[in-house]
């Protein structure tokens, strides 16, 4: 019983229960231990039934209620999630449910409980009316609603730090680096932290610098009616802006800079730091973007991932045989998660809407795969000289026999003088036919 | 690679004479949508794709389609091109919606047939480079030797 000098208790829970916005908290346990009343009527629920009930593990197995509102596995783990979701009941938006996961964390470090606030979306004002025609206004939240920090996640370790990253970058609106291999997903991860960011009822603008040229640029931004004259804006993508020329990318830092500018993302293969000593990008690139750079691994690194990027780069995803993922796991995929769509597009059309089967990927990936499962033989003590000199001996003696003994041919097939070929062959031992 | 496609989803024909010779010179594949739910369905995978819409901005059929384009061809370049006289700010708003929605370019009045080949080219380039971009991995030796090499003559 508090005594009679300290202060009234806080009453949090008359403060939740006068609240218009739904609340919900859901413990460490899995279950829900609380709802204030805009939750029960947001959705339709009692919760003197529902308290107690477990969220199920995953979400595809979930109740619908349950699906829209289960706390994603980072908000177990770290700081503030948010997640667009169709609302409970519907397969599709709008409307939207935003759901922002608050993480309680307890005196060990874990997290006790998770605090869930809902925010209705796209129903009646998806976004600004001044900003943009109404009607396109759900295409846009439904297009916003595919790019959460879901899209990202996978079980490989380096999936899960590039998740860290892009939950951090999208709690700030600080200029962010991205690169990577091409064909990583560098736009993607670029839209992930724009949706899920402070900036996202604003538009985002994906710039590409390597072919526009300067007049048409300056006449999308600042031309009449251009996206520099509002806050139209919110994120501004760069794909590769060492292709601008200096005057631009200056106009574009100073557009970035003023009261209402878009955020700041730039995409490239490689750093802010190698564009900037190699004479192509202003300085303040490299000062403004370096604080917060984001490497996007390559496929081959993830390759833990293939099975969760199958079901995102499949939709509807058809029955796929065991034998695909070995097949797709011993592959380089130099051309990262691009190749691999477009393997997978390749692969839906053979089949002809039946099982995906090993048969049904291209050659290069089957080949591949052959020769991962029929590794050489390891060859100890290899005397690389006696090698090289007997492969010589080989290709020499048979352009000399198919030149018929004319070493002039024979040399010019071998791409060397013919006075080489003929040293060559006195060094080997070969006996040289009669000169010709 | 498959022959490169320039795509237009046009109530008439204008938008497709004016980059008739542009694709001409090129040797681009060009076809015409008709029906705005063919639109992306019309780009096949595994094609450099230039998709030219001119939205009609009395309903929202164009962003459904251009979403649509976006979500099943992520890499294909489309600009949304309207021929009706805006107000400064509605025309902000219409690009904005456009690029949102994944357009790379939204051209104006006036439209001109040097601006459209010219959005065009810069989107043409971006677009080949990236369909043949690879990372280090493919790296391949020097020289290939099999075993025909050795046959015996």
């Amino acid at each position: 019983m508090p005594s009679p000098t300290s202060p009234p208790a806080f009453s949090w829970r008359a403060l939740f229960e006068a609240s218009a916005t739904a609340v919900f908290v859901v413990g460490g346990d899995r279950t829900l231990r609380y709802a204030n009343p805009a939750w029960e009527t947001l959705t339709d629920s009692d919760l003197t039934k529902l308290r107690g009930t477990k969220f199920s593990e995953t979400r595809e197995s979930a109740s619908p209620l349950w699906k829209s509102l289960a706390p994603p596995p980072e908000a177990w783990v770290g700081p503030v999630a948010r997640v667009r979701r169709p609302m409970a009941g519907s397969d599709d938006g709008p409307p939207w449910w935003d759901v922002t996961f608050v993480p309680l964390f307890a005196a060990d470090g874990t997290v006790s409980a998770v605090v869930g606030t809902v925010t209705v979306v796209g129903d009646t004002d998806p976004t600004p009316a001044a900003f943009t025609p109404a009607a396109v206004g759900a295409v846009r939240a439904a297009t916003a609603a595919r790019f959460t920090l879901e899209v990202l996640a996978g079980p490989s370790a380096v999936t899960g730090r590039l998740v860290s990253q892009v939950r951090a970058a999208a709690a700030s609106t600080a200029p962010v680096w991205i690169r990577g291999e091409p064909g990583t997903g560098k736009e993607t991860v670029a839209r992930v932290i724009h949706h899920t960011g402070p900036n996202r009822e604003r538009a985002f603008l994906g710039l590409e610098c390597a072919g526009l040229q300067p007049y048409m640029i300056d006449g999308l931004l600042s031309g009449k009616g251009g996206l520099t004259a509002g806050p139209h804006v919110g994120t501004l993508v760069l794909k590769n802006p060492a292709a601008l020329s200096r005057d631009v990318q200056r106009r574009l830092l100073d557009w970035t800079a003023t009261e209402n500018g878009p955020r700041l993302i730039c995409t490239a293969t490689g750093s802010a730091t190698e564009a900037v000593r190699g004479g192509k990008l202003l300085a303040t690139f490299e000062t403004d973007c370096s604080a917060l750079e984001i490497t996007v691994p390559p496929l081959r690194d993830r390759l833990d991932d293939l099975p969760r990027l199958l079901d995102r780069l499949l939709q509807p995803k058809p029955a796929v045989a065991e034998d695909v993922i070995p097949a797709l796991r011993a592959y380089r995929w130099p051309g990262n998660v691009r190749e691999l769509a477009d393997v997978l597009a390749s692969a839906v059309e053979a089949a002809d809407g039946g099982r995906i089967t090993r048969d049904h990927l291209p050659r290069f990936v089957r080949e591949a795969f052959l020769i991962a499962s029929n590794p050489l033989p390891v060859v100890k003590d290899v005397k690389l000289d006696a090698v090289l000199e007997e492969v010589e001996r080989r290709l020499i003696a048979q352009a000399v026999a198919r030149a018929g003994g004319h070493l002039t041919t024979a040399a010019d097939r071998l791409g060397i003088p013919r006075a080489r070929l003929v040293r060559r062959l006195d060094a080997l031992g070969l006996t040289p036919p009669e000169a010709k | 690679m498959k022959a490169p496609l320039l795509l237009i989803r046009a109530p008439d024909d204008w938008l497709a004479t004016q980059l008739r010779d542009w694709a001409a010179d090129r040797k681009w594949v060009v076809r015409a949508a008709n029906q705005w739910g063919a639109f992306a369905a019309a780009v096949a995978p595994r094609r450099p794709c230039v998709a030219f819409l001119q939205a009609e901005l009395t309903s929202d059929a164009w962003a459904v389609a251009l979403a649509d384009l976006h979500r099943r061809h992520p890499d294909a370049a489309a600009v949304v091109v309207s021929d009706t006289k805006l107000s400064d700010d509605l025309r902000a708003s219409v690009a904005a919606a456009a690029v949102d929605l994944g357009a790379r370019f939204a051209l104006f009045p006036p439209l001109t047939r040097q601006g459209l080949e010219d959005v065009a080219s810069g989107l043409a380039e971006v677009v080949l480079a990236r369909a043949t971009a690879t990372g280090p991995a493919d790296a391949e030796p020097a020289l290939s030797l099999s075993e025909g090499d050795f046959e015996t003559p």
